[in-house]
C-alpha cells in the first residue's frame, strides 16, 4: 500500500503544494498556476485538489500534510522585533497583529477545514529546514554540505547543515538570525532601485552588468563580515524591522543617493541610469562576496565536495556561477524551485525521509512535474471557444513546423506536456524566438512580454554542443538544466546570438537533455539543422505582470493579446485573426 | 461536452468541523504557543500575548457571530 505524503507552503509569497508516493514526486505546482495570482500566497487548496486528483486519492489517504514552517515560532519572532523597535513599529505592529490574529495564528484550524485532514496527520516542519531539505533530499549526492540562505524564515535567515542519506537525515550546524539577511539586503536595495520587493530581484540582476561596482566600498558599509563565517547588517542603513513601507534608512539615501523612482525609465549610458546601474552592479558584488564568504567557512567547517544551495537567495544565477568557480567544493546541486515554494518539496521530504524513516531515495531529475493537457482535451476547449486552428496531427508534425517558423524570424508560444515546477518556463510553458539578432530582442521585450527594454533573454542549448558556445564549470553542470546559473557566451559565439548574450556576456543558459527533454531536445535539434545554431531564445509564457501559463485557456489568451505569431499546443496551431 | 473548467470544479471538499473541535484546536494553538515562549525563557512576554490572544478571539468571535458585532463597534 503506498504512503502518501503532501507537502504545502503558504501565506507570505508563492504558495505550493507537492504530492509523494513513497517518497517520489509524483505531482508539484505552485498556486499562481492555477489561481493566475502571481505569487499567489493564499493557502494552495487548487493546487492540492490537482495534486489529489492527478494521483486518484482523497486527503484521507494522506500519511501527512506537512506545512513548511512553524507559525507560532515566527508570529514570537515577529513580536519580539516588534518589541525591540517600538515605538517606531507601531504601523507594523497594527497590521502584523490584524493579520495573525484573524488568520495566520489559527493556521491549524484552516488546515483541518480547508483539506479535510485530521488534526493528527499535520505535521510542521522548520522553514530553513524545508529549504534544505528541498535541496539535499533532492539531489543526486549521498553528502552534503547545504546552505539556505533567504529573507528570514522563524529566525533563520542563513542556516548551514550537514546531509547524510543513508541516516535520512539533515544535521544542523549554524545559523544567522533576523534581521542579519543576505536575503533582506538585496531586498532593501531593490526597493531601493524601484523595484517591488520578492518580484523585482530579478531585474536588479539583469540592471547590474549594465554598470561598474563603483559603489563597493560604500556598500561594504552596509555589512559586517564576521571571522567566524558570518556577517551582520549595520543596521543604521535599514528601515525593515519597523518601518511598513520603506526598508531602507535616510542614513541609506545619504550614502547612496536619492532612491530610483518606481517605473522610471531607464536608459543604459544616460546618467541617472548609469547611476542606479552601478548601485546595482556593486550590489551584486558584495551579495556575492557574502555567499562566497559563507560557503567557504562552511567547506573549512564541513569539509565536503559537494555543496546544494536552496533559499530565495539561490535564485541569483549570477552569484551562482561565481560559487561553482571560486568555492572549494566540487560539486554544487540547486534545488529550482529555491524560494518559498520549494519549501513545499522540502517539507514533504523531510517528512518522508526523517519523520516516516521512509528509505526509498529521490533524485530530481526532471522539472516537468505539473498538470498536462491530452490532445482531445485542448481540442475539445478550442471548439468550444470557437477558435479556429490547424491540427497538426502529432508532436513531431508540431515540431518540424514550429522550426520552420523559428527559422524563418516567427516568435511562437510553445506549450506541451506538464508545466515546470519553478519559476523558470524549461521548454513546457515557452516562448521561443531565434536568437540570431538583436532586434529579436527588443521585439519580444517590447511587443511580446511588455517588458523594460533592458531586460535580457535566456537561451536553451542542446547538451551535446553546449561547450561550443558556453564556458560552463563542471560543478554548474546538473543545475544548469534548470537555468540556475549564468555562464559566459564564448567570446566568437556572442555575435551569432546577441538576442540571449547579456550586455557583460553572460546568458542564463538552460542545457536541454534529450532523455529528460525529448521533444524540446527535438525542437532544437530540427532549429540547428535550419540554421547551424543550437541554440533558441527560451522565455516563460506570460505576459508581464502575470503567472507564467498553466492551461489552454491561458495560453490562448495570452497569444490574444500579444504579438505572438503562433501558439504550439500538444500538436495543434493557433493564431490570431484580427 | 464541455472541457473548459468552472471555478467549482477547482475547490476541494471541505470539512465542517464543529464549534467545539474549532475551540479545541484554538485552545491548543494558545497552549502551543504559550509553551513555547515558557521554554524559551520569554516569560515577559506572556502578558503581551495573553492580550493580544483574547483579542484575536474577540475578532474570530466577531467574524462568526454577526449579533456581536453591533455591540463591539460601540465599545471601541
Amino acid at each position: 500500500m503506498s504512503c502518501w505524503v503532501l507537502g504545502i507552503s503558504a501565506l507570505y509569497h508563492d504558495s505550493a503544494a507537492v504530492l509523494l508516493r513513497d517518497g517520489v514526486v509524483v505531482a508539484a505546482a505552485q498556486e499562481e498556476r492555477f489561481s493566475r495570482i502571481k505569487h499567489d500566497r493564499a493557502l494552495p487548496t487548487r493546487a492540492v485538489k490537482w495534486c489529489l486528483d492527478e494521483a486518484g486519492i482523497t486527503t484521507a489517504d494522506l500519511e501527512a500534510l506537512v506545512y513548511y514552517e512553524k507559525p507560532l515560532k515566527k508570529f514570537e519572532r515577529i513580536l519580539v522585533t516588534l518589541v525591540a523597535t517600538s515605538p517606531f513599529s507601531w504601523r507594523n505592529f497594527v497590521l502584523a497583529m490584524h493579520s495573525w490574529l484573524s488568520d495566520k495564528l489559527w493556521l491549524k484550524n484552516a488546515l483541518v477545514s480547508k483539506f479535510a485532514i485530521a488534526p493528527d496527520r499535520i505535521l510542521f516542519s522548520e522553514h530553513h529546514l524545508s529549504h534544505a531539505a528541498s535541496a539535499f533530499f533532492a539531489s543526486p549526492f549521498q553528502e552534503a554540505d547545504v546552505l539556505a540562505i533567504d529573507g528570514v524564515g522563524e529566525y533563520a535567515t542563513t542556516s548551514l547543515w550537514r546531509g547524510q542519506q543513508d541516516a535520512g537525515t539533515l544535521e544542523s550546524i549554524a545559523e544567522i538570525h533576523y534581521p542579519h539577511s543576505i536575503g533582506m539586503l538585496y531586498s532593501t536595495l531593490t526597493a531601493f532601485l524601484g523595484f517591488v520587493v520578492n518580484e523585482g530581484e530579478y531585474k536588479v540582476m539583469g540592471m547590474s552588468p549594465f554598470g561598474e561596482p563603483v559603489y563597493l566600498d560604500k556598500m561594504r558599509q552596509l555589512v559586517e563580515f564576521h571571522d567566524d563565517g558570518g556577517f551582520s547588517l549595520n543596521m543604521k542603513y535599514f528601515a525593515f524591522t519597523h518601518h511598513s513601507t520603506t526598508p531602507y534608512s535616510p542614513k541609506l539615501i545619504e550614502l547612496l543617493g536619492e532612491p530610483r523612482f518606481p517605473g522610471s525609465d531607464f536608459t543604459p549610458g544616460e546618467t541617472n541610469s548609469q547611476h542606479y546601474a552601478n548601485v546595482a552592479s556593486s550590489l551584486q558584488v558584495l551579495t556575492e562576496e557574502l555567499l562566497l564568504h559563507l560557503v567557504k567557512h562552511a567547506h573549512k567547517t564541513l569539509g565536503g565536495k559537494n555543496l546544494c544551495l536552496a533559499g530565495g537567495v539561490a535564485l541569483n544565477s549570477v552569484a551562482n556561477q561565481r560559487i561553482a568557480r571560486e568555492s572549494p567544493y566540487e560539486n554544487l546541486w540547486i534545488q529550482p524551485a529555491a524560494g518559498d515554494a520549494g519549501g513545499a518539496l522540502g517539507a514533504a521530504l523531510w517528512a518522508w525521509r526523517s519523520i516516516l524513516k521512509g528509505e526509498d531515495r529521490y533524485t530530481l531529475e526532471r522539472c516537468d512535474l505539473g498538470r498536462s493537457w491530452q490532445r482531445d482535451e485542448v481540442r475539445g476547449i478550442l471548439n468550444d471557444l470557437g477558435i479556429e486552428f490547424e491540427d497538426l496531427g502529432s508532436i513531431e508534425n508540431a515540431v518540424q513546423r514550429a522550426a520552420d517558423e523559428l527559422a524563418a524570424g516567427g516568435v511562437i508560444g510553445w506549450f506541451q506536456g506538464r508545466f515546470e515546477w519553478g519559476p523558470r518556463a524549461l521548454g513546457h510553458r515557452s516562448i521561443l524566438a531565434d536568437p540570431r539578432t538583436e532586434e529579436m530582442r527588443d521585439r519580444v521585450n517590447a511587443r511580446i512580454k511588455f517588458r523594460e527594454a533592458f531586460r535580457p533573454f535566456a537561451p536553451a542549448v542542446l547538451v551535446e554542443h553546449a561547450d561550443d558556445w558556453f564556458d560552463i564549470p563542471d560543478a554548474l553542470r546538473p543545475s544548469m538544466h534548470y537555468m540556475m546559473a549564468t555562464v559566459p557566451v564564448l567570446e566568437e559565439k556572442r555575435a551569432e546570438i546577441p538576442a540571449t548574450t547579456h550586455v557583460d556576456g553572460s546568458a542564463r543558459a538552460q542545457l536541454v537533455d534529450k532523455d529528460k527533454q525529448p521533444v524540446f531536445h527535438q525542437l532544437l535539434s530540427e532549429f540547428h539543422q535550419r540554421t547551424g545554431v543550437p541554440v533558441l531564445l527560451n522565455t516563460s509564457f506570460n505576459l508581464r505582470g502575470e503567472p507564467i501559463v498553466s492551461g489552454p485557456i491561458d495560453a490562448i489568451a495570452t497569444l490574444l493579446r500579444s504579438e505572438l505569431d503562433a501558439l504550439y499546443i500538444e500538436g495543434f496551431r493557433v493564431v490570431r485573426v484580427d | 461536452m464541455s472541457e473548459i473548467a468552472t471555478p467549482e470544479d477547482n475547490k476541494l471538499p471541505e470539512r465542517q468541523t464543529t464549534r467545539l473541535e474549532s475551540s479545541l484546536l484554538r485552545l491548543g494553538t494558545i497552549g502551543e504557543l504559550l509553551a513555547l515562549l515558557v521554554r524559551g525563557g520569554k516569560w515577559w512576554m506572556l502578558p503581551l500575548v495573553l492580550v493580544l490572544v483574547m483579542l484575536g478571539i474577540l475578532l474570530v468571535t466577531i467574524q462568526a457571530f454577526e449579533a456581536v458585532a453591533p455591540f463591539i463597534y460601540v465599545a471601541i
